[in-house]
């Protein structure tokens, strides 16, 4: 994936661990294509950024900060249970617990995505 | 700069990041909050129309808002910053965006505030001497 090398650089990934990420954000990117997301290229950037974050969080065992159950009900119900299909994968494959912030803040990217389309 | 003042812009993923705007108005500057869901990812934009002095990205990763704004901008960012001594140090070494995880808390406006006008202090000092 070409976003992949780019974000080589910008997060200063291990070049071992690129194979695992490729992986990852291809199943990620088959999930939003079945649903039509559709990124501009900068969003697209920080979206996929965002998820080799999460994967470092899940590795490191990093639990985010504050609360935002005040801040769903401003995402629509069919992006968070996109958002649910990823971080279920993710969380499945790095034998992590699903945390429900992890899911909004997925669903905010792919919400944002839809919002600026429209 | 505005009035004398230093111009901070605050993007929050989740529409937060009042307690770091009062931090900053404390210090002596001005803080212009992006409010709503995915404020950081248009902390760039609010930038450049702004023209602030510094950005201030608050996400899960710490990455998004800035990475948006070095990709869309040219700006010079760090992110996945941990802590407020993180921040400063990359402050310092000239950063014009700051991607934080998220941090609410008055003492990160403050400090980074009260480094950015004694940076901008430092460079009007250098400017007269040239």
């Amino acid at each position: 994936m070409e976003i992949l090398k780019v974000l080589q650089k910008k997060l200063d990934l291990n070049e071992n661990d690129l194979p695992e990420f490729e992986e990852v954000l291809q199943e990620v990117k088959g999930i939003t294509e079945k649903y039509h997301i559709q990124f501009s290229e900068n969003a697209e950037l920080v979206f996929y950024a965002h998820i080799i974050s999460l994967i470092l969080r899940l590795k490191s065992k990093e639990v985010l900060n504050g609360k935002f159950d005040d801040c769903q009900k401003e995402i629509e119900s069919s992006v968070i249970s996109i958002a649910e299909k990823i971080v279920t994968y993710i969380c499945k494959r790095y034998n992590s617990e699903m945390d429900k912030a992890e899911v909004l803040l997925i669903a905010i990217h792919i919400q944002a995505a839809l919002l600026n389309r429209e | 700069m505005r009035d004398g003042k230093v111009v901070i812009v605050i993007g929050d993923r989740m529409g937060k990041g009042l307690h770091v705007a009062a931090g900053i108005e404390e210090a002596g500057g001005i803080a212009i909050h992006i409010p709503g869901l995915a404020a950081d990812l248009k902390l760039g934009d609010v930038m450049v129309q702004e023209s602030a002095d510094l950005g201030l990205s608050f996400c899960g990763s710490g990455g998004a808002g800035a990475l948006m704004a070095e990709n869309k901008y040219g700006m010079k960012s760090t992110h996945h910053l941990r802590s407020i001594d993180a921040g400063i140090t990359a402050l310092k070494k000239g950063s014009q965006v700051l991607g934080f995880g998220f941090i609410d808390n008055k003492e990160l406006g403050r400090r980074v505030t009260e480094e950015l006008i004694a940076l901008k202090k430092k460079e009007q000092e250098n400017d007269l001497k040239e």
